[in-house]
């Protein structure tokens, strides 16, 4: 099974990420000289550890979902949203409920039969909506409770030209960058201290890599994360980019214009797209950039379709170009 | 069984794969097979008493789907539906092409990216199906237009002995009609799996013109509503309350004398059951019983939620339910000439 596919079906919803940061150090250990967890859950491993210059590479290794925000008399599951969740995609949504035990669930509405002409020109809103996990009040109280977090279950697939859909792409397909450019250093040393950051909490304000790099103090930071793929609902004046073409690669105030240069550099003839941030690019590098004195951060994006869907595409040519550019860079060992 | 059928391709239209399922498993337990030129599925049961009438027992075999109607510069698939479809349940879904099992998935706009109206549903007219190509081109390696797709959605069992699936209307029926064919009857019988319900009961009319009976039965999947949102009047059924009886609804009226046997089958042999509390819709009933000369029909189902989605919901006792009354009704409620 391909590494992203793998790393998606894991379950790590904002805020519940403890079962995932176990995973992922464990996946970590493999290719690092060190690897630990710290206080938020927040992953880091490292390679190449005193020398002097210190790299954090980062991905957020979280995911939108749901929570238990009531169960009725009848069993019926009302729910809130953790992260930006569209209630468009919810409708006959499928998901697990990870509470004492992971109930399979579908999300139900009023039916469309029975709507008035006016409802059913409108989308639903998530508080119309609820999960019918097939169990009664009482049957539940054994089982879950409020509070559980409820991620999507759309099995995963793989599509023609290398096009990998799941949920949870934004971020692990970031995750598995990290994961291909530690198996690749481990045999090529470099002039660096490479510290891979795997951070949680990204969805609900970038919170994990605030913390995480403050403990890390790195000198630079790399950031990876997706970007919007252009599909028929993308409009011209949205910032979107092309499957399949290659890395985005992130220019703006966010963004230290030397060490974006050199990453640009670094992509030498690999296809890349310029994505321009005007001002918040809306990945971690927004929290990294003020940590401590300052960290200059450049952002290496792979296009995604549908994101927060429990349909997201990616194109896996395009992660590897981005294991490249990184690769490529440290290599080169310097920055400029 | 049920899982097979659920998870068989079979939209309106385009029956083949289930088809051959069922004619695979009904060789098994019929005397004669048929296919007529609708693609009617006609298995022919003989009674053990001889007797000159006969009885049709009827599920429809397709689904509803997406057929595609056009391929966009990009490579993206423009599609109707085929069948009553609700917009709002295929975004973010995936979908399986017939042909080849190509796959791809129907999107949205994120909501990072301001949309003009968000609470204004989609059309399905603003959906595309994404298969991955790059293009036209390269789309139509894999897809031309008029390829059939249906929801991408395994059969799985959850909750309280419930299932969940694709095509759950009218799987249920057909895995029904495959049950009851492994006993005998006073009667023949025929078992027909009919063609195109989804697109206004289409092979019905022609099954039961071909077959003639003296009566007919249909078994059907149908909507569940007994949700948060909905007012217990509105409940058409109750999800594990036992099969559902039809009185009446848009496209016909059940005929008493079987409605009464049904109830008498499932009172003698302490077998759950309702009514059916709401009358929108109608199903293959409305062709067959204004067939010919009319044919005296009935209507018995197993109540579904969330029909019509990638994701109905059934419960085991339901369906178990169905089967019996269906079962001792053509034993022991129904005598030679028919009555009730």
């Amino acid at each position: 099974m391909n590494d992203i596919i793998s790393l998606c079906e894991l379950t790590g919803v904002s805020g519940f990420e403890f079962e995932i940061s176990s995973k992922i150090a464990k996946l970590f250990e493999k290719y690092c000289e060190q690897t630990n967890i710290d206080a938020f859950g927040n992953v880091a491993g490292i390679i190449g550890k005193g020398n002097k210059i210190k790299i954090m590479i980062e991905a957020h290794l979280d995911e939108i979902g749901l929570i238990v925000k009531n169960i009725d008399s009848e069993g019926f599951i009302r729910f809130a949203c953790i992260g930006g969740v569209n209630p468009s995609i919810l409708p006959a949504a499928e998901v697990f409920i990870h509470g004492k035990e992971t109930l399979f669930g579908v999300v139900g509405s009023k039916p469309p039969h029975l709507q008035t002409a006016e409802e059913s020109k409108k989308e639903y809103k998530t508080e119309e909506l609820y999960i019918d996990v097939g169990f009664s009040q009482k049957e539940l109280a054994e089982k879950i409770q409020i509070g559980d977090p409820i991620s999507f279950a759309c099995k995963s697939a793989t599509l023609i030209n290398n096009m990998l859909v799941s949920k949870a792409i934004d971020n692990r397909m970031g995750v598995s960058c990290l994961l291909r450019c530690m198996q690749r250093l481990r045999t090529k040393p470099t002039n660096f201290e490479i510290v891979f950051l795997a951070a949680v909490q990204e969805e609900i304000g970038c919170k994990g890599a605030k913390v995480g790099t403050y403990r890390i103090s790195p000198d630079y930071a790399i950031i990876i994360d997706v970007t919007h793929g252009t599909t028929p609902y993308t409009k011209d004046k949205d910032s979107a980019f092309e499957l399949g073409k290659g890395a985005a690669i992130g220019v703006g105030p966010n963004f230290h214009p030397g060490l974006t240069r050199k990453i640009i550099e670094s992509a030498g003839q690999l296809p890349y797209a310029i994505e321009v941030c005007s001002s918040n690019s809306g990945t971690d590098a927004w929290v990294v950039q003020i940590t401590k004195k300052g960290i200059p951060c450049a952002l290496i994006s792979a296009p995604l379709k549908y994101m927060h869907s429990p349909v997201e595409m990616v194109c896996n040519d395009d992660v590897n170009i981005i294991v490249d550019i990184i690769c490529n860079f440290l290599e080169e060992g310097y920055i400029c | 069984m049920l899982e097979r059928l659920s998870n068989a391709f079979g939209v309106s239209g385009s029956e083949d794969e289930i088809r051959n399922i069922l004619k695979n498993e009904m060789s098994k337990t019929c005397n004669n097979i048929t296919i007529d030129t609708m693609g009617n599925l006609i298995c022919f049961k003989k009674g053990e008493n001889g007797y000159k009438n006969s009885i049709m027992l009827s599920a429809h075999m397709d689904e509803v789907g997406f057929i595609v109607s056009g391929i966009t510069k990009e490579g993206y698939l423009r599609f109707k539906t085929v069948g009553g479809i609700d917009a709002r349940v295929i975004v973010a879904k995936k979908v399986v092409f017939q042909t080849n099992q190509i796959k791809g998935v129907i999107g949205i706009r994120p909501p990072h990216l301001a949309n003009d109206d968000k609470s204004q549903s989609v059309n399905v007219s603003d959906l595309y199906i994404d298969i991955g190509a790059k293009n036209e081109t390269d789309a139509r390696k894999y897809i031309k237009e008029g390829d059939y797709a249906c929801f991408d959605s395994n059969f799985i069992t959850f909750g309280n002995r419930l299932i969940k699936g694709k095509a759950l209307d009218d799987r249920i029926g057909c895995f029904t009609l495959v049950e009851l064919s492994k006993f005998s009857y006073p009667h023949d019988i025929y078992f027909v799996f009919t063609v195109q319900e989804e697109v206004g009961c289409r092979g019905a009319a022609v099954a039961a013109y071909n077959v003639a009976p003296k009566a007919a039965l249909v078994v059907e999947g149908t909507t569940c509503s007994d949700v948060p949102g909905t007012d217990e009047i509105s409940f058409a059924t109750r999800l594990g309350k036992g099969a559902a009886i039809s009185l009446f609804d848009r496209a016909s009226y059940s005929d008493k004398g079987i409605v009464n046997a049904l109830v008498r089958s499932a009172k003698k042999n302490k077998l759950n059951y309702q009514f059916k509390q709401t009358t929108f819709g109608g199903n293959d009933a409305g062709a067959i019983h204004l067939s010919e000369k009319g044919i005296r029909t009935g209507v018995i189902s197993v109540p579904c939620r969330y029909i019509h989605s990638p994701s109905s919901v059934a419960s085991v006792l339901d369906i178990e339910s169905c089967q019996n009354i269906v079962k001792n009704f053509l034993m022991s409620e129904v005598d030679e000439e028919c009555n009730f």
